[in-house]
């Protein structure tokens, strides 16, 4: 790293940390005990411009890179795991646009993406299908000047509050991954059909739930990028989604650890703190090891990313390693609060409910082993 | 229109702070560190006038190499300029050494300035005294605890400042230094897309060299100053809960306020 991309970093996460404290923590309990999507911040974030952190001067984004992109996540994660859900799906569906959109599709709705003035949402998950994506039974059919779209989508993040949806969708029922296309629909589009909200463990804060197509016709040009393609576009925009995991999995660490340090030396049984006893010390050192290695993965994968390198492989031992050492950090975090810790009085409980949440979405802990295990045996 | 904003990187007040035992100073090896609260001040009303009157703005700061984060930050708030003053020879300068750097820093490079602001003191020293330094050493007028921006007209400044028992409108010729007072004006958070470019851009350095002071008035050699001995205040508080319903409370109240108006 240069010297100014240090100066840069500094400068990113000293910004960030500062909004966030008086921005977002005062409100980041009440959005989990009340289950609100927390528009006034989100707002806030935008006027910062805090979703385009890595996106294209161009667009209107700040036009930094991968490094600034986890920083903000992380530190997001640090005070509401929820927000920092709420930007890291915003972007799932956003780099698929980014990247493989045509000029003038990208001209309609990459700049209100970038500033964060609209929101999106991905859909590649339906109610029969999550791991199996490959399977879903969404389908688009082509007519004269239009997409058909019908089928449900279900767990979107942010279902109920974008503008934008980036659905997956079968384009040729019978060729499985390579069947599958990508689409822009429109909030306004009367074959769309926003469904429930799910009341949801833990992310409380974030937007999640169902939509139907039925019916749905698009424009052709609302087709993102080469038909059949979507997949791995799917896929791609997934790798750097779970880099994102890998940031709120620190966020979360790091909160754990912070929240634990503090007790421990401040509660005090049989007659000194607790922070003096092996047993709370091993569990605050266990936390310090896994925080190092997270951010030494995430380190490494992001140098990855920068340099235009494939990460799939990388990014998916991150999301595995760093998402279960932060729901054994929170576990930790509430053991070292003891009855305390059981309450939600104190933020370590919403900690390990958030955690949870980034050993399923965006490829379980199942699913990427598979993946790396497959590789390695090759 | 040409302003110059004093810039100091202190500790961060919010954490635990130590004293060095042997210099009597704030140490501050590992604590983390801020723009201080009152330039943060100065800055968002240098910037008001930036927009107001399209003026030029430049930040200087003098402190160690590390000092250089908080000009990176003035930058990417909207400061046009920054200029860190910062050799080996000015360590351990005081107040009287520091206004003399600070001030042939600002000939040097903005001889024609219209407006110095600077935070009315730093929290970390709190001797508020390199504002009205720097402009006896220039030979400026001196307008001390400002609280609101500046008027400007016809090359005079009416400021409003406040005093130890109130309010008072100054006018004053400029150009002129301005110490800045707890104001109405929010700092603005820095703008994503402002902190690539503050990160990449040039900061000069200003040396004992390119300044072309002497050696004997800078630095521990040109401070007089000493810090003799420190005491900490002693704060006597008591808190009495009170219960009851309002009118006890009040009656409570009225009560404890006769008892301590007498002891006072
Ligand atoms: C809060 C939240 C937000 C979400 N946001 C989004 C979103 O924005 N967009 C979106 O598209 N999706 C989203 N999801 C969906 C998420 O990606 C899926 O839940 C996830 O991929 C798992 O799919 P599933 O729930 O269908 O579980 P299933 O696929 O049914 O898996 C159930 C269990 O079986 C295991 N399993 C499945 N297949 C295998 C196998 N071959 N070998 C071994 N074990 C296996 C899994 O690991 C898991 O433990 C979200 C989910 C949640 C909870």
């Amino acid at each position: 790293m240069n010297q100014p991309e240090c100066i840069q970093n500094e400068l990113l996460r000293k910004t960030v940390r500062q909004f966030i404290e008086n921005e977002i923590e005062p409100h980041a309990k009440e959005m989990d005990l009340t289950g609100e999507f927390p528009w006034q911040v989100i707002k806030k974030m935008a006027k910062l411009g805090m979703f385009g952190v890595a996106i294209d001067e161009s667009w209107g984004g700040a036009g930094m890179n991968a490094d600034a992109e986890v920083i903000v996540l992380e530190e997001l994660a640090r005070s509401s795991a929820s927000v920092a859900l709420t930007l890291d799906a915003h972007n799932l569906a956003l780099y698929p646009i980014y990247h493989h959109a045509d000029e003038a599709l990208k001209k309609r709705v990459m700049k209100s993406l970038a500033t964060g003035e609209k929101l999106c949402a991905f859909g590649l998950t339906e109610p029969g299908c999550g791991s199996d994506a490959a399977n879903i039974q969404c389908t688009a059919v082509k007519k004269q000047d239009h997409y058909v779209l019908n089928g449900q989508k279900a767990w979107l993040t942010n279902f109920s509050v974008s503008d934008y949806y980036v659905i997956a969708a079968k384009t040729d029922r019978s060729a499985g991954a390579r069947g599958v296309s990508l689409f822009l629909v429109e909030r306004d589009n009367p074959g769309l059909h926003i469904g429930q909200e799910e009341d949801k463990f833990g992310m409380r804060g974030s937007n999640t739930g169902e939509i139907t197509l039925e019916n749905c016709e698009i424009p052709l040009e609302n087709l993102i990028g080469i038909e059949n393609k979507g997949f791995a576009y799917a896929m791609e925009t997934l790798d750097i989604g779970r880099m994102a995991i890998g940031a709120i999995a620190i966020g979360i660490i790091v909160r754990a650890l912070e929240e634990a340090k503090a007790y421990a030396q401040q509660r005090a049984a049989f007659g000194k703190p607790i922070a003096k006893y092996q047993a709370v010390q091993f569990m605050i050192a266990d936390m310090e090891i896994n925080l190092f290695a997270s951010r030494t993965m995430l380190r490494n994968v992001v140098a990855k990313r920068n340099r235009g390198e494939n990460i799939t492989q990388d990014v998916a031992k991150l999301k595995v390693f760093s998402s279960e050492a932060a729901t054994k950090a929170a576990l930790d975090a509430i053991q070292i609060f003891g009855g305390n810790g059981y309450s939600k009085e104190y933020p370590v409980e919403r900690l390990m409910r958030d955690a949870k949440l980034l050993e399923i979405g965006e490829g379980t802990t199942q699913i990427l082993r598979m993946l790396i295990g497959a590789n390695t045996l090759r | 229109m040409k302003i110059v904003v004093l810039v100091k990187q202190v500790p961060d007040l919010s954490g635990d702070i130590k004293i060095d035992p042997k210099t009597k100073n704030l140490d501050r090896r590992d604590s983390s560190v801020v723009i201080n609260p009152y330039d943060l001040q100065a800055l968002t009303l240098a910037l008001q006038l930036k927009q107001q009157f399209n003026a030029e703005t430049c930040a200087i700061s003098m402190g160690p190499q590390k000092a250089e984060m908080a000009l990176y930050e003035c930058l990417a708030m909207g400061i046009d300029e920054a200029v860190l003053i910062s050799d080996r020879a000015f360590v351990g300068s005081d107040t009287l050494a520091t206004t003399l750097i600070i001030a042939q820093a600002i000939r040097k490079k903005i001889p024609d300035v219209t407006m110095i602001l600077c935070g009315k003191h730093a929290v970390d020293a709190e001797t508020g005294i390199v504002g009205p330094g720097v402009a006896e050493r220039m030979g400026l007028p001196c307008v001390s605890n400002v609280c609101e921006c500046p008027e400007i007209k016809n090359g005079k400044a009416r400021v409003r400042r406040q005093s130890d028992t109130g309010y008072q409108t100054v006018s004053c010729a400029l150009p002129a230094v301005f110490t800045i007072a707890e104001t109405s004006s929010e700092p603005n958070y820095i703008h994503m897309n402002n902190i690539k470019k503050a990160s990449n851009a040039h900061i000069e350095t200003m040396t004992l060299a390119s300044l072309q002071l002497e050696r004997s008035k800078v630095g521990i050699e040109g401070s007089p100053t000493v810090v003799g001995s420190l005491n900490l205040v002693e704060m006597n508080k008591e808190t009495v809960m009170l219960t009851g319903d309002q009118k006890e409370a009040a009656c409570r109240i009225a009560a404890l306020l006769q008892k301590t108006a007498k002891g006072v």
